[in-house]
C-alpha cells in the first residue's frame, strides 16, 4: 500500500478541521482551563524501572488537550503515551538508551500549546513531539516546522497531519473515515443520513457538505441533511423527532462522546433507533451497553482496541494494564489509549531504523520515519510510507460494529482503503466547499 | 398541533425546572437586595452531591434527593444570607463581585474534587416509563418533573400569601425597620428567605443532572437561564417567573423545529439571554424593582503622587525591555500579558473608576481578534487594521450603554451577562466573527521591513509599547476632566446631573473608550498567539476578568498590569496540571474577602500613604491665586413655579403652588415637614415629573428639560440629604460644580478641558473654596469631613458652577449657631456681589428672617402664604401652619378653598 499524498492541503484541511471537531466534540463545554484562561504546561517524566536502561536518555515530547474541553474524551490518550513509554523502558529502551517522555498540557488553548511546544524542542531539546493529542496544533505547527522536528502520530484527525510535512499520521484523517461512512453505510442499504452537528464551534457546520462529498466521491446514494445542537441542551427530542418524521435511516451525532447516547436515548424515547455511525475518536466503550447502540458503526484509523487476534493490540493492552491496571475498565478508556500508543510505536520504530540514540538530532528521527516502508505495526495501523517534505494522508480506515451489546471488529481487523478515484473526487467536493 | 405537541412537552419540562430556578432566584433577590449569580453554582454543587450520594454511595433516590435538598438548602441558605448580609451597603461592583466569586469559588471546588476526565453521569432515576398523550411519547420523568415543579412553586406561593413566615417575608422588602418593630427579627425572615431560594436552586440542580453529564460549566449555565425568566416576572413576581420559565423552554424547544439551521439555529439556545437583554432593554423602568439597592461607592480614591508613580513605572518598563532576554519560551506569555493588562485597564476605567459592571469584556476582545482578522484578510495595513477593530467595538459598546442609560447597576451586570452569551451563541459560529471554514483566525504580524518587529522578540516590543500608550491614555483620563466625570458618576449620578453633567453621554463615553481599548488589547494579545479560535473566549472568562479587576489595586494601568500578571504569567510559570483551577478558586475566594471588606476601609493604610508621599518628596502644592477674578454679575432672570402639582399615586405631594425666586434676592420656602418643600425643589430641578403646572426658568417653560440642561440654563442646588462626591476630594468636588457646564452635553467637551477653561475651572473653585472657608481642607476626601463642612462643600460646588438661581435645601443642617450665622452672612454677600438668587429651605427661621426678602410658606402641600419676613412673623396661618391651631387650620382650608 503506498502513500497517497494531498494534491489540495489546503482543501483537505478544512474537511479535517470540520470532521476534527465532530470526532472529539469540539462542540463540547466551555471547560474550566479555559474560562480563567489560564496557562498550565506541566511535564512529566515517564517512570523509570528497575529494567530501563542507564545512561542518558532519548528526550521525546508529548503535547496534549487533555485538561482542556475534550477532557472525557482526549483524556485517556496521556495515559496512553505514558503506559508505552515504561512498556519501552522495561524491554530496554530503544538501541540500548532509556526514553525521557516529557509531557506537556495545553488545555485546549493555542497560547499555552505554543508555549508547550517551544518548551519542548527549545528548553527540554526534544528529538520529535509524539503523541500529538492537541487540538490546537494549529497554533503551534508551522513553529514546529521551522525547528524540523518531527510530530508523530496521535490525534489523526488533526488538520496539521494531513496539511504540514512535518506532521507525521499513524492513521486515517476524518476526511477519510467519511468516506468510510459513506461506504459502510451505502453496503448496509441505508439511505437517508442526518448529522447533528455542534453548535458550540464554527468548523461542526461543514459537516453536512462534508458528508455529501464523502458519499458522491463513492458514488454512495445517500441523502444527507444536518441539523444543528448545542451539547449543554438538556434533552434532544426535538432533534430526535424531526429526524424521524423525516424518515432518517442513520445518525451522525457530531459532539463529545458524553453528549452521543444522550441523543440516541432522546430518540430511543421517541421509539426512534436509527443505526449510529460514529469515528473512533469520539466513541465510547460503554455505548456497547446501551440498546439503542445497536447496530452501531464505528470507523476509525486503528483497528478496534479489544481484538487481541492482533499482534499489536495484545501487546498494547499488556503495556496498558502494568501501567495502569484495571485502567480499561475505567469509564474515560476509549480508543485514544491505544491510538496514543501506536504513536509510541511509531516513533520506536523510526528511531529504531535511525538508530537514535541521547545524541540524536530531530532530523535523524525523521530519517528513521522516511525509511518505514509499508509500515503497518504489527497490525494496529494501515501501512505507512513517508515522502521527505510532503504532508501524507492515510487513505485506509477501519471499521467496528456494536452488535448483541459488544463491539465487534469487520473485515477481520484489516483496513479498507479509498481508490485513486474516490479520492480524486473528494478533493474536487472539497474545493467547492472554498 | 399534534406536531408541536412534542416540543411543547420537551419543553414544558425544561421549561419548568428552569421557572423553579428563577423562582428561588427572585424569592432572595426581593428579600435581600442581592442577586445572586452563584445560583447556577449551588445547582452545580446539588447536582455533584446528590450524584456523591445516589451514584457513588448508592443510596437510594428519594433519600439522596432528600439529603442534597435540604443540606445545601440549609448550610448554603444560611451561608449566602450571612453573605448577603455582611455585604449590605457596599457598593454595587462589590456585591456582584461577591456572588460571582463564590460562582468561580465553587465551580473551581468542585472541578477539584471531581476532575472533568471521568464522564459523570446520573442515571434518569424519575423512572423509564412512558405514556401515550396524543401520539406524543410522553416520558413519566417528564411527568413528575413537569409536576413536582409546579406544586413546589404553588406551595411556595400559598406559603407566602397565607402564613406568618410568608407575610414577613413581603414585608421585609418593602420596609425591615417597621417589620423589626412589630417584633418580627427582618434577618431571621431573609434567612428563611434563602433558605427556600436555595433549595429552590438545589432542587433545580438534583433535576438537572439526570439530563446531561456532570458538567460544572454546563449546570451553571443551564440554571443561568433562569436569568430569563426572572426578567419576565420583572425580577419581582414569583409567579410570572415560573412562567416565564415555561415559556422559555417552550420557545426554545419550538425553536429548534422552527429554526434548524443559519443564524437563527443559535435561538434556542441564545433563547433565555435573548429575552433577558431584551427585557432589559424594553420594559419599563418603573416594572424593574431594584434599582434603589443600587448604592453609590463611598471607597475614597487615593493615588500615590504621580511622581511616585512614574518612576515605579520607568524601573518596570525598564524591567520589562529585558523580558525576551530570561523568558525564554514563556515570551509569547508576557507578550499576551501586556497585551491583556491593555484589556484589563480598559476594564478599570469601566468598573472601578466610573462604577459601572461589565461582564462582557471577553467578548470585546472577541470582536477585537475577529475584526482585526478580518480587515488584514481584505488586504488593510496592520496598523490602520489594528485601531478599525477597536472602532468597530465601538457601536457595540454603545448598544450596551443602552442598558447602563435606561438602568444601571445590577440590570446593567446582567445585560452585559446576557450579552457576552448571545455573541458566543449566536454569532462566533458566523463568518464575519470565527467563520465557519474552521481553520481559525490568522492573527498577522506587523511588518516594517528595515527592523524585525515580526518575530516573538520584535513583537513584544511592539506590544511594549502599545501597553505604555494605553497606560498613559488611561492616565490622561483619569487625571483629566472624564476622569473626574467618571468618578463622580461613581460617587453620585444624581449630584453630576444636577451640576449641568449629561450623565448618559459619560455613560456612553466610557463604554466606547473601554469596548474600543478591550478591543485592541484583544487583538494583539490574538497577534501575539499568531492564530486564534473561538474556544478561547467564553462567556464566563468574562466573570474572571471582572474578579481580577475588583482585587488588583494601584490604579487603572497598574491594577491592568496586575490583572494581566494574575492570570496569565502565574500560571506559565507554575507547573501542574490544576494549577488554573487553583487559581480560579483563589481569585472567587479573593473576591469574596475583597467584598466582604466596607467600602470605606478598603484603601491603602495611612502609614503606606504617609511614607508613599514622604518618598515622593513633595507634593506639588496647589497655586491658590493672591487674588480671584471679580465674577460678572449675573444675568437677571427668575425661577417660576406656576400652579405645580405633584401626585405620588394617590397622594397629592404639591397641589397648585406658585413660586417666584429672580436673581438678585433671597427667597425663603418654609414649612413643616411633609409640606412639599423638597417634592417642591425636585420637580424644579427635573427630579421628578409634575402632574400639573409648569416650572418656568427664564420665562420659558423647563418642565421637559433634563435635569442637567436646567443646571446648564442656571439652576444650581444642594440636597436636603447631601449628594456629594464622597470618593473624590474637596477640590474635586467643587471643580465638577463649574466644569459640569463646561462639559454640557457635548461628547467631545467631556474629554478634556482647554487651558482656558482649567484656568477658568481654578479660578471659580479657588473663589468657592475661600468664601466658603474651606480652603485648608481642600485636598480633604468629602467623606473624612463632618457634617457641616460637607455642607459647606456643596454650597462650594454650587457656587463654583455659573448658576443664576441657587436651590438650597437645608443648607444650615449640621452647623452651629456661629456657622448659622456666618453662613446668612455668606448667603447674602454672593447674592449682592453676584446678584444671583436664592430659593432657600430652611427650618432655622432665624437665618430665614435674616436673610430672606421674601418667603413662601407651604403645608400640606399648599401655598398658605407669602410675603415678607415680618409679615410671615405675624400671621395666624403661618403660626397654624408650624403650631397646629385648629381654628387658624379651618381658616387656611376656607381661603384656600
Amino acid at each position: 500500500m503506498g502513500e497517497i499524498r494531498s494534491r489540495r492541503p489546503r482543501l483537505l484541511t478544512l474537511a479535517a478541521l470540520a470532521s476534527a471537531a465532530l470526532a472529539i466534540g469540539a462542540c463540547g463545554s466551555d471547560s474550566e482551563d479555559s474560562d480563567t484562561g489560564a496557562q498550565a504546561g506541566s511535564s512529566t517524566t515517564a517512570t523509570q524501572t528497575a529494567d530501563t536502561p542507564k545512561g542518558p536518555a532519548i528526550k521525546i515530547g508529548t503535547i496534549c488537550s487533555c485538561s482542556g474541553a475534550q477532557a472525557a474524551s482526549l483524556g485517556i490518550a496521556d495515559d496512553g503515551i505514558k503506559a508505552w513509554a515504561k512498556a519501552v523502558n522495561a524491554s530496554g529502551g530503544i538501541n540500548g538508551h532509556p526514553v525521557e517522555l516529557i509531557a506537556e498540557e495545553d488545555a485546549g488553548d493555542p497560547a499555552k500549546g505554543l508555549q508547550a511546544a517551544k518548551k519542548l524542542i527549545e528548553e527540554d531539546k526534544v528529538v520529535a513531539i509524539v503523541s500529538d493529542y492537541s487540538t490546537v496544533d494549529g497554533a503551534w505547527a508551522e513553529y514546529v516546522e521551522s525547528k524540523n522536528v518531527a510530530v508523530i502520530g496521535g490525534l489523526s484527525i488533526e488538520t496539521p497531519f494531513i496539511s504540514n510535512p512535518t506532521f507525521f499520521a499513524a492513521g486515517a484523517s476524518n476526511v477519510i473515515e467519511y468516506v468510510g461512512f459513506a461506504k459502510v453505510l451505502s453496503g448496509l442499504g441505508k439511505k437517508n443520513l442526518r448529522i447533528l452537528y455542534c453548535a458550540e464551534a464554527p468548523i461542526c457546520a461543514l459537516a453536512p457538505k462534508l458528508g455529501e462529498a464523502a458519499a458522491a466521491s463513492v458514488g454512495a446514494d445517500i441523502k444527507i441533511s444536518g441539523q444543528k445542537i448545542s451539547s449543554t441542551a438538556p434533552d434532544y427530542t426535538a432533534q430526535c423527532i424531526a429526524a424521524k418524521n423525516a424518515k432518517v435511516e442513520a445518525l451522525i451525532v457530531g459532539a463529545n462522546s458524553t453528549v452521543v447516547p444522550r441523543v440516541v436515548d432522546s430518540c430511543s424515547k421517541q421509539g426512534f433507533k436509527p443505526t449510529v455511525v460514529a469515528i473512533a475518536a469520539s466513541s465510547s466503550p460503554a455505548w456497547a451497553e446501551n440498546a439503542g447502540f445497536e447496530g452501531a458503526v464505528v470507523v476509525g484509523p486503528h483497528p478496534l482496541h479489544t481484538d487481541d487476534s492482533v499482534p499489536g493490540i495484545k501487546e498494547f493492552q499488556e503495556g496498558f494494564d502494568a501501567y495502569k491496571p484495571d485502567g480499561r475498565e475505567a469509564e474515560d478508556y476509549n480508543s485514544n489509549a491505544m491510538a496514543a500508543w501506536t504513536a509510541g510505536k511509531l516513533f520506536e520504530a523510526a528511531a529504531t531504523n535511525a538508530k537514535v540514540g541521547p545524541d540524536s538530532t530531530p532530523a535523524d528521527v525523521k530519517k528513521g520515519l522516511y525509511a518505514l516502508k509499508g509500515e503497518t505495526l504489527d497490525g494496529l495501523t494501515a501501512p505507512l510510507t513517508y515522502t521527505e517534505g510532503q504532508p501524507f494522508l492515510v487513505p485506509c480506515w477501519f471499521t467496528d460494529r456494536i452488535e448483541g451489546g459488544k463491539y465487534v471488529p469487520a473485515n477481520d481487523s484489516k483496513p479498507e482503503c479509498a481508490d485513486e478515484a474516490a479520492l480524486t473526487k473528494i478533493g474536487g467536493f472539497l474545493k467547492q466547499l472554498g | 398541533m399534534s406536531e408541536l405537541l412534542p416540543f411543547i412537552v420537551a419543553g414544558l419540562t425544561t421549561g419548568a425546572i428552569y421557572g423553579l430556578a428563577g423562582v428561588g432566584l427572585v424569592l432572595t433577590y426581593k428579600t435581600s437586595g442581592v442577586f445572586n449569580f452563584a445560583h447556577g453554582g449551588i445547582a452545580t454543587a446539588s447536582a455533584y452531591l446528590f450524584y456523591e450520594l445516589q451514584v457513588q454511595r448508592g443510596m437510594p433516590w428519594a433519600l439522596a434527593a432528600a439529603i442534597t435538598i435540604l443540606t445545601a438548602g440549609l448550610v448554603l441558605g444560611v451561608t449566602f444570607e450571612a453573605l448577603a448580609r455582611a455585604i449590605q451597603g457596599r457598593s454595587l461592583a462589590y456585591r456582584v463581585a461577591s456572588t460571582v466569586g463564590a460562582l468561580l469559588a465553587i465551580e473551581a471546588t468542585v472541578h477539584l474534587i471531581y476532575g472533568i476526565t471521568e464522564p459523570r453521569q446520573v442515571p434518569q432515576f424519575l423512572g423509564d416509563g412512558s405514556v401515550t398523550i396524543f401520539d406524543t411519547i410522553v416520558q413519566t420523568s417528564q411527568i413528575i418533573t413537569f409536576v413536582f415543579a409546579i406544586v413546589a412553586t404553588a406551595a411556595l406561593s400559598l406559603f407566602l400569601r397565607h402564613s406568618r413566615s410568608g407575610l414577613a417575608m413581603r414585608a421585609v422588602v418593602d420596609d425591615p425597620d417597621l417589620l423589626a418593630s412589630a417584633g418580627t427579627d427582618p434577618v431571621r425572615t431573609r434567612r428563611l428567605s434563602w433558605i427556600l431560594g436555595v433549595t429552590f436552586a438545589s432542587a433545580s440542580g438534583v433535576l438537572f443532572s439526570p439530563l446531561l453529564p456532570l458538567d460544572p460549566v454546563q449546570l451553571t449555565f443551564l440554571v443561568v437561564a433562569a436569568f430569563g425568566a426572572a426578567a419576565l416576572g420583572a425580577f419581582s413576581s414569583l409567579n410570572t417567573t415560573f412562567a416565564g420559565g415555561l415559556v422559555i423552554g417552550v420557545l426554545a424547544s419550538l425553536a429548534t423545529k422552527w429554526f434548524p439551521d443559519g443564524v437563527l439555529a443559535g435561538v434556542s439556545p441564545a433563547l433565555p439571554f435573548l429575552v433577558l437583554f431584551a427585557v432589559l432593554l424594553v420594559f419599563p423602568k418603573r416594572r424593574l424593582v431594584g434599582e434603589g439597592f443600587t448604592l453609590p461607592s463611598r471607597r475614597v480614591a487615593w493615588t500615590a503622587p504621580l511622581r511616585f508613580q512614574a518612576a515605579n513605572a520607568a524601573v518596570l518598563v525598564a524591567v520589562l525591555c529585558f523580558v525576551p532576554t530570561f523568558a525564554g519560551v514563556r515570551l509569547t506569555a508576557w507578550t499576551t500579558a501586556l497585551a491583556l493588562s491593555i484589556v484589563f485597564m480598559s476594564l478599570w476605567l469601566l468598573v472601578r473608576t466610573s462604577g459601572q459592571v461589565s461582564l462582557c469584556h471577553v467578548a470585546f476582545t472577541a470582536i477585537g481578534v475577529c475584526g482585526f482578522s478580518h480587515l488584514t484578510d481584505q488586504g488593510i495595513p496592520w496598523l490602520p487594521a489594528l485601531i478599525m477593530c477597536g472602532l468597530i467595538a465601538i457601536p457595540i459598546a454603545c448598544v450596551l450603554a443602552i442598558p447602563a442609560i435606561r438602568l444601571s447597576g445590577l440590570y446593567l451586570a446582567l445585560a452585559t451577562f446576557g450579552f457576552g452569551v448571545l455573541l458566543q451563541v449566536m454569532f462566533y459560529t458566523q463568518d464575519y466573527m470565527f467563520g465557519s471554514n474552521g481553520v481559525g483566525l490568522t492573527m498577522p504580524r506587523p511588518d516594517l521591513g528595515f527592523v524585525n518587529i515580526s518575530g516573538d522578540e520584535g513583537f513584544f516590543y511592539v506590544v511594549l509599547i502599545a501597553a505604555v500608550l494605553s497606560a498613559a491614555f488611561v492616565i490622561a483620563v483619569a487625571e483629566g476632566r472624564l476622569g473626574r466625570l467618571l468618578r463622580g458618576l461613581a460617587s453620585s449620578p444624581l449630584a453630576l446631573q444636577t451640576n449641568g453633567v449629561d450623565t448618559n453621554v459619560v455613560r456612553v463615553l466610557v463604554f466606547c473608550a473601554s469596548g474600543f481599548l478591550a478591543a485592541i488589547g484583544g487583538a494583539l494579545a490574538g497577534v501575539a498567539q499568531t492564530t486564534v479560535s473561538a474556544e478561547a473566549y467564553p462567556p464566563l472568562l468574562s466573570l474572571t476578568y471582572f474578579v481580577l479587576i475588583i482585587i488588583v489595586g494601584g490604579g487603572a494601568a497598574w491594577g491592568g498590569v496586575l490583572a494581566a500578571a494574575g492570570l496569565i504569567l502565574l500560571p506559565a510559570y507554575v507547573d501542574g496540571e490544576d494549577v488554573a483551577v487553583w487559581l480560579q478558586l483563589l481569585f472567587g475566594l479573593a473576591a469574596l474577602a475583597v467584598a466582604l471588606v466596607p467600602d470605606e476601609r478598603r484603601q491603602v493604610p495611612p502609614h503606606l500613604r504617609a511614607a508613599i508621599t514622604r518618598l515622593s518628596g513633595k507634593r506639588k502644592a496647589h497655586r491658590t491665586r493672591a487674588t480671584v477674578p471679580t465674577r460678572e454679575m449675573a444675568r437677571p432672570g427668575s425661577l417660576k413655579v406656576d400652579g405645580l402639582g405633584v401626585r405620588f399615586g394617590g397622594l397629592v405631594a404639591v397641589d397648585g403652588v406658585d413660586i417666584v425666586a429672580p436673581t438678585g434676592r433671597i427667597t425663603g420656602l418654609i414649612g413643616p415637614n411633609g409640606a412639599g418643600k423638597t417634592t417642591t425643589f425636585n420637580a424644579c430641578s427635573g427630579l421628578i415629573r409634575p402632574s400639573a403646572g409648569d416650572v418656568q426658568f427664564d420665562d420659558r417653560s423647563v418642565s421637559r428639560t433634563s435635569i442637567a440642561a436646567r443646571a446648564r440654563h442656571g439652576l444650581g442646588r444642594t440636597f436636603q440629604k447631601m449628594e456629594l462626591f464622597d470618593a473624590l476630594s474637596v477640590r474635586d468636588n467643587v471643580a465638577i460644580g463649574a466644569e459640569g457646564a463646561y462639559a454640557g452635553a457635548n461628547p467631545l467637551r467631556h474629554l478634556a478641558a482647554t487651558p482656558r477653561q482649567s484656568a477658568a475651572v481654578d479660578a471659580a473653585v479657588d473663589e468657592a473654596l475661600r468664601l466658603c472657608e474651606l480652603e485648608s481642607m481642600a485636598d480633604r476626601a468629602a467623606a473624612d469631613l463632618s457634617t457641616g463642612q460637607r455642607r459647606l462643600v456643596e454650597l462650594a460646588r454650587c457656587l463654583a458652577g455659573p448658576y443664576r438661581v441657587l436651590l438650597l435645601d437645608e443648607p444650615s443642617s449640621g452647623l452651629d449657631a456661629e456657622e448659622t450665622a456666618k453662613f446668612g452672612a455668606l448667603l447674602k454677600r454672593v447674592v449682592q456681589e453676584r446678584g444671583v438668587g436664592v430659593l432657600l429651605v430652611e427650618h432655622d427661621m432665624s437665618l430665614v428672617l435674616d436673610a430672606c426678602e421674601h418667603i413662601y410658606v407651604l403645608d400640606f402641600g399648599k401655598l398658605v402664604f407669602d410675603g415678607t419676613p415680618s409679615a410671615v412673623t405675624e400671621s395666624s396661618i403661618v403660626r397654624a401652619a408650624y403650631l397646629g391651631d385648629a381654628e387658624v387650620q379651618r381658616e387656611v382650608e376656607t381661603s384656600g378653598a
